[in-house]
């Protein structure tokens, strides 16, 4: 995967090889411009974070604007991350968007309730997810502000 | 009726009770003049008191035998042996004792009968005169007499043995077995007699004939002898007890004097001897053996106690058979219960069950009707009332305080409404199912139009006869029958135990019943989790992977290489197509594991309103294929809005999605209420029945199907049409049904293919209770 330290980063939390396949697929017919960084699991996810395990080398795990995190993951579970992250005080600023496929009510009210920034249903369709994720890219990389991460720890 | 001792009227019996009450018939202060009785206070053997036929039976006045010693006028033997009995500890089983009386003529050979009553001791002297004593011969005979009575078969078979045995001992004109009914009316149930005495058999006796007093008598004094009812009464000297300074108590004389009504009542039926015998079955007077003849007859006491054997033999007898019947019974009724059982065991319906082992639980109780009764209804078996009466019957036994069971021969007598026709309903044996419970076990008996040949006419207006205030006495014997109408045959002890055995076996079934359904209960629960678990498996695990196809298929067809036949592309196509139908399936499958899973509690809901909004959200449907849709009112009723909601809609969308290619689809909901079995709180309506359900139905001018699929359509993913004709899972009509069902509901179709098809909902009014359903 080529690095565009322009492009900003965008750390991906999803187990499943399909799933990140078609993401990148979705990102690249997006025309979206973005360093895409997959991890597996939540134990992964928080290595990444923390710079630790296969993440302490110098540059191996660039601070990300946005995070995508598939809920249900195994070993450690989206939710719990969720709440690991916004207990620290490093971390808490950092945007989490949800990828989930279920449209279940209880399941959205819970996760934003744990404090996730944006609840994305995956779509079946190309053209749809295409679609949604376009909208997303933009309002969290043009019409919001971001704070900025650098220089934590 | 033969009463040797007591006062006998043909009156009513509330007047003869009074008379009864006013007639001291064991202070009579006389006794009959065939023997003397002497009164002693022990430890002196002089006499107190002394029967004034001393003078003619001995020519000693009874001045001469007061306060005399006993040996001035009978036998030193004699005086010897009442002394020597007089010391021992069981006075009764001495006598008679062979005493000589002392006369002006010498001698008389007499039986002493001794016995000790109200601190007076009691020496009563018959002469024998020429009677020989008892035999081997006679002995012998007694215990034939025995020996034939404890080999009869049956009741009616001992009674005759018994009473041709009495006869043949006793030598009188007419031997018979009288037995008292609850009453104490009595009828004569066995005779043996000579030609030349009219005969009694199957005469029946009002209970005035043996008034309360008498019975009494007759319980603690098993022998009774009138040798001659011509008699002149002989004065006790003086007529009173010394240590209780009241007249002599003569309850256990052998020669107590009676009322001069019996005697009376003995003349009038042309007997002039008579003797009876109690025949007491635990403690309780069963029966008389009554003899009677034309002629004056006496007979002596051990032939009168041999007749006493023969009575108590005959009790033994009567409770050996009367056991013997009922353990028959017993083992009758255990085989009847183990086929009910098996019946109602293999059921699960306790009303279809009852209904058929109804032949079972009609020969149980030797009954010819059978209802089970609950709160719901009834079902009946055979003759019985109509529900009307049954409810109205029911209703009357819930109100009785006791929940014991209730019998009667006749019901009439209780209220002549629970039995319009006592020809086909007269008896009732009702058994309640619990203690708190409406639900009874009903058997009915038809009446038995008996009858009752009375010795005279019962009816006969009390009139005052000859002996002034006292009642009269019935003058004529000559049989009066008389029919009774409105009476069953009587529910006899063990039938009673018998239907208590049978509640206990049906309580045992529904409490069983209801186990089994909570295990069915536990097992639907655990399968509900597992369609839980696989709805969750459907919209998640299986989704996943078609996310996934679907996903790849669109990546693909956005980067196909050039593809001038449109080959790739179809090919991508198909893949699309599929992923959407087995999504639709997928989330139908969900949809219908759902249904019951997310049950909410039933409410009331107006079904007009929930059809409104239907109308509502089908609008542009129904707009686009210009479709019209009538509805009559309809009810409000017990449901899951939601749900119920959701089959309006399905069905509605189905007319409007099969309807006819060259007609635009008419859609028409019409309701009607039901009739159904009794509502407990007795709603009723215009009908006069009670309503309990609602029918839906939704008709259509569709294309209609055949009739032959009209089960199959509401199978899940059932269809009759290919997936390119009509958009669907099949899944639709199959969650009616399952909503349906669990709103205690059916839903049924009818079409004729080409013109339309009705589908029919048939809800309950007020909800549905399972536990109601048990007793079903």
């Amino acid at each position: 995967m080529t690095r565009d330290s322009a492009a900003p980063t965008v750390l991906v939390a999803e187990d499943h090889n399909h799933d990140k396949f078609i993401l990148q697929e979705v990102f690249k017919r997006a025309g979206i411009k973005a360093d895409l960084r997959f991890v597996d699991d939540g134990e992964q996810m928080l290595d990444y974070l923390y710079r630790r395990g296969t993440f302490a080398a110098a540059g191996a795990a660039p601070v990300p604007a946005l995070v995508l995190l598939d809920l249900n993951m195994p070993r450690l579970d989206g939710r719990k991350v969720v709440r690991i992250l916004r207990a620290d005080d490093g971390l808490r600023q950092l945007p989490v968007i949800a990828l989930s496929t279920s449209e279940s009510p209880k399941h959205i009210t819970e996760a934003y309730s744990i404090g996730i920034n944006a609840y994305l249903v995956k779509p079946a369709s190309i053209p749809d997810y295409v679609a949604k994720i376009s909208s997303l890219w933009q309002f969290w990389m043009s019409t919001a502000s971001l704070p900025s991460l650098e220089g934590r720890p | 009726m033969a009463d040797p001792t007591s006062p006998a009227t043909g009156a009513d019996v509330a007047v003869d009770l009074t008379s009864c009450d006013r007639e001291p018939i064991h202070v009579p202060g006389h006794v009959q003049p065939h023997g003397v009785l002497l009164a002693f206070v022990e430890p002196e053997l002089r006499p107190v008191a002394v029967s004034a036929s001393v003078e003619a039976l001995a020519g000693r006045p009874p001045d001469a035998v007061l306060g005399a010693p006993l040996a001035a006028h009978l036998s030193e033997a004699g005086v010897a042996q009442i002394v020597a009995a007089l010391a021992s500890d069981d006075l009764a089983t001495l006598n008679p004792l062979p005493v000589g009386l002392r006369t002006t003529a010498g001698e008389r050979d007499c039986d002493a009968i001794l016995h000790r009553h109200d601190g007076l001791t009691i020496l009563e002297l018959e002469p024998r005169d020429d009677l020989p004593r008892p035999s081997g011969t006679f002995f012998r005979g007694i215990r034939a007499a025995i020996r034939r009575l404890q080999t009869a078969g049956d009741l009616h078979e001992a009674c005759a043995v018994a009473a041709g045995e009495v006869r043949r001992i006793t030598g009188f004109d007419r031997v018979k077995i009288y037995r008292f009914a609850p009453d104490w009316s009595g009828q004569v149930i066995a005779e043996d007699r000579v030609d030349t005495i009219p005969s009694l058999f199957d005469f029946r006796f009002p209970a005035s004939d043996i008034p309360a007093q008498s019975r009494a008598l007759y319980t603690a004094n098993p022998v009774r002898i009138i040798p001659d009812i011509g008699y002149r009464p002989s004065p006790l000297v003086p007529n009173l007890n010394p240590r209780t300074g009241a007249p002599i108590d003569l309850s256990h004389a052998v020669l107590r004097s009676v009322s001069p009504v019996h005697i009376e009542y003995m003349v009038n039926m042309a007997v002039h001897g008579a003797m009876s015998i109690s025949i007491v079955r635990d403690g309780r007077l069963w029966g008389l053996i009554s003899c009677h003849n034309t002629l004056p007859r006496f007979v002596s006491f051990e032939v009168r106690q041999a007749c006493e054997l023969i009575a108590q033999v005959l009790t033994w007898q009567i409770a050996v058979l009367e056991e013997a019947a009922i353990s028959r019974h017993s083992v009758r009724v255990r085989t009847i219960q183990q086929r009910l059982l098996h019946e109602l065991g293999g059921r699960r319906e306790l009303h279809a069950g009852l209904v058929r082992g109804g032949d079972e639980m009609l020969a149980l109780m030797d009954a010819t009707g059978f209802a089970l009764s609950g709160p719901d209804g009834s079902t009946s078996y055979g003759q019985t009332p109509t529900p009307a009466a049954i409810a109205a019957l029911v209703d009357w036994l819930v109100r009785r305080e006791s929940r014991d069971v209730f019998e009667t021969d006749c019901i009439a007598a209780v209220d002549p409404a629970f039995a319009p026709e006592p020809e086909k309903v007269s008896g009732v044996l009702a058994v309640p199912l619990g203690r708190a419970s409406a639900s009874f076990m009903l058997w009915f008996r038809p009446e038995v139009a008996q009858t009752v040949t009375w010795g005279g006419d019962p009816h006969k207006p009390v009139r005052i006869g000859p002996l002034g205030e006292r009642l009269q006495t019935r003058a004529s014997f000559a049989a009066w029958r008389e029919v009774v109408r409105g009476r069953a045959r009587p529910w006899q002890p063990h039938e009673v135990v018998a239907a208590g055995e049978i509640r206990d076996l049906v309580v045992d079934v529904i409490l069983s019943k209801a186990e089994e359904l909570e295990g069915v209960n536990r097992q639907l629960a655990r399968s509900n989790d597992e369609l839980e678990s696989f709805a969750y498996v459907a919209s998640h695990d299986l989704k996943e992977p078609l996310r996934h196809i679907e996903a790849f298929a669109g990546l693909l067809k956005e980067g196909l290489p050039p593809d001038p036949e449109g080959r790739l592309g179809a090919m991508v196509g198909g893949i699309e197509t599929s992923s959407r139908r087995l999504r639709a399936l997928i989330n139908d499958l969900a949809e219908y594991s759902r249904v019951g899973r997310q049950a909410r509690p039933l409410a009331p809901v107006a079904l007009d309103e929930v059809l409104a909004d239907v109308l509502t959200d089908l609008r542009p449907v129904l707009e686009e294929t210009g479709a019209t849709v009538t509805a009559l009112p309809l009810p409000e009723i017990l449901c899951d809005r939601s749900q119920i909601r959701q089959v309006l809609q399905n069905l509605v969308s189905n007319a409007v999605k099969y309807r006819h290619p060259d007609r635009r689809p008419t859609i028409t909901l019409r309701s009607v209420t039901e009739a159904g079995a009794a509502a407990p709180d007795g709603e009723r309506a215009a009908t006069g029945e009670p309503a309990r359900r609602v029918r839906i139905s939704i008709e259509d001018n569709g294309i209609g199907f055949d009739e032959k699929y009209r089960e199959q359509i509401f199978e899940p993913f059932q269809r009759l049409h290919g997936p390119d004709e009509y958009e669907g899972t099949g899944i639709g009509l199959a969650i009616c049904r399952k909503i349906v069902q669990r709103h205690g509901g059916s839903i049924t179709a009818a079409s004729r293919p080409g013109d339309g098809s009705t589908f029919s909902i048939v809800l309950p009014l007020r909800g549905f209770d399972a536990l109601e359903s048990l007793v079903r």
